[in-house]
């Protein structure tokens, strides 16, 4: 088997995590690589999701969580002092579970960061708007309703414009809650299709309950239990022939 | 508690009916040794009339395999097992006809005509009759090591049929042996050969059950 190592984009080295005095991320060691799709699989609760918010500090939000070890972005400590974290959430973009426009016209909710960035060029704005919606192939359902409310678009629509509104932003990371958990099967196949096109510009890391879903898209999967990352390594190996019992357990349906 | 009872359910009759599919095949192999050897064309008659019965078992399987894969999507071990065994069953349904082949050729043999070559072909029916069953062991216990016994054991029956060949040319060219039955013999050991090599393309794929590799080559 031959492996074309691309670059590592995220390198996290013995990461914990704590919420107050419940340990959530146990001696996480990861790399994860540019322009891949790295799934995350385990059950619930066992702190994928956690991970996940770990990688542009959503998790600074709550309060009660406390971390140590490293998580390198790009050669970066994202934890250090003085981290700009505006600037690292424009990099490392993110879309959640269920589906969340703003409730303003479909325009607005993709030029609301650009403009907040500071980009006040009409035609400039009109052209990510453009792209943007191309490139979560939204573009040729809504080009004639732009100026429409986004809460009239359909729920996959909706997620699509949320992939475009972070897409707006250009980062090189996209990272996805469940991104399709409340989509029915042909808006789910249609994330899943743009998944697989968006890697060719993205590194997109995405948190699945649907093992099939990891199986169809991802390249790399990290089965998470209880806090720590069992397996890691090639979806294809992963699915087929997993090295340690407890994933192939948990793949085979033995447990959940 | 485990999560996907339907699976599993689904996988334990899978092994079952591809258990007692072996075990048919290996029996009528067994009878049509034992007509060959006693002549018993009683015997051969019988044998062939249970080809059916090993040819139904292989379409049952496979579409109890394909339903798994379409039903529930099986992954690691329960995918390599199903596959496994949708490939294998080819192999047992082999066996079977071959068995039916051997029980067709005793037909053509006038009674105690095969008696001088009993010695090899007894040893070689002996030797595959042996790698079947481990085979069938294997398959039952999913055991990459057994398999891997069953592949070793194929030369011996290859030599054995090179010892056929030379021991009939001989027999040919000293006129020694009626033209007909030493073809029909030799067809025999021909047969015997063959199912050693499909005792083999079952391990084969036993081994594939246990590591995803078949003839060592990572087929994921």
């Amino acid at each position: 088997m031959t492996t074309i190592e691309s670059n590592i984009i995220f390198d996290i080295k013995d990461l914990n995590l704590y919420y107050g005095d419940k340990i959530a991320l146990k001696q996480i060691n990861l790399a994860i690589h540019e322009k891949e799709v790295t799934a995350l699989i385990g059950p619930s609760g066992c702190g994928k999701s956690t991970f996940l918010r770990t990688l542009n500090r959503m998790n600074d939000l709550i309060p009660s969580c406390k971390i140590d070890g490293d998580v390198h972005y790009s050669d970066e400590n994202i934890y250090r002092n003085g981290m700009d974290i505006i600037g690292l959430r424009k990099r490392v973009g993110m879309v959640f579970q269920k589906p969340n426009p703003f409730p303003m016209s479909i325009y607005d909710n993709i030029t609301y960061g650009p403009k907040c960035q500071g980009i006040k060029d009409k035609k400039e704005l009109k052209e990510i708007v453009e792209s943007s919606l191309k490139q979560a192939a939204l573009w040729d359902e809504v080009k004639d309703r732009l100026k429409e409310s986004a809460l009239s678009l359909s729920g996959g629509q909706q997620q699509r414009l949320c992939i475009a509104r972070t897409i707006a932003m250009k980062p090189e990371v996209i990272l996805m809650d469940e991104p399709t958990s409340a989509l029915d099967p042909v808006a789910t196949a249609k994330i899943e299709d743009l998944v697989i096109e968006l890697k060719k510009q993205y590194t997109i890391i995405i948190v699945t309950h649907n093992m099939q879903q990891a199986a169809r898209i991802s390249d790399k999967t990290a089965f998470f239990l209880l806090g720590e990352i069992i397996e890691y390594g090639d979806t294809s190996h992963i699915f087929s022939t997993p090295d340690h019992k407890k994933t192939e357990e948990y793949i085979t349906g033995r447990f959940g | 508690m485990t999560l996907r009872q339907s699976l599993l359910q689904s996988i334990e009759a899978l092994k079952k009916e591809v258990t007692d599919m072996a075990d048919l095949a290996l029996a009528n192999l067994r009878e049509g040794l034992t007509a060959f050897k006693n002549s018993d064309h009683k015997l051969a008659n019988e044998v062939i009339r249970k080809d059916d019965e090993v040819d139904s078992y292989e379409e049952e399987i496979a579409k109890m395999a394909l339903k798994i894969i379409w039903k529930e999507q099986p992954v690691a071990s329960d995918l390599r097992l199903v596959t496994g065994i949708l490939k294998l069953i080819t192999d047992l349904e082999r066996i079977g006809d071959h068995a039916c082949d051997i029980a067709e050729m005793t037909l053509h043999l006038e009674e105690n005509r095969n008696k001088r070559m009993l010695p090899l072909t007894s040893k070689m029916a002996e030797i595959v009759d042996d790698m079947v069953l481990s085979s069938i062991q294997a398959l039952v216990k999913v055991d990459g090591d057994l398999a891997r016994k069953v592949i070793d054991k194929d030369d011996e029956v290859d030599e054995l049929f090179q010892q056929l060949i030379n021991k009939m040319t001989n027999e040919l060219k000293n006129e020694a042996i009626d033209p007909n039955d030493a073809i029909y013999i030799l067809m025999v050991g021909k047969y015997f050969e063959r199912v050693g090599d499909h005792a083999v393309n079952i391990a084969q794929w036993i081994i594939f059950m246990v590591s995803g590799t078949h003839k060592n080559t990572l087929l994921f």
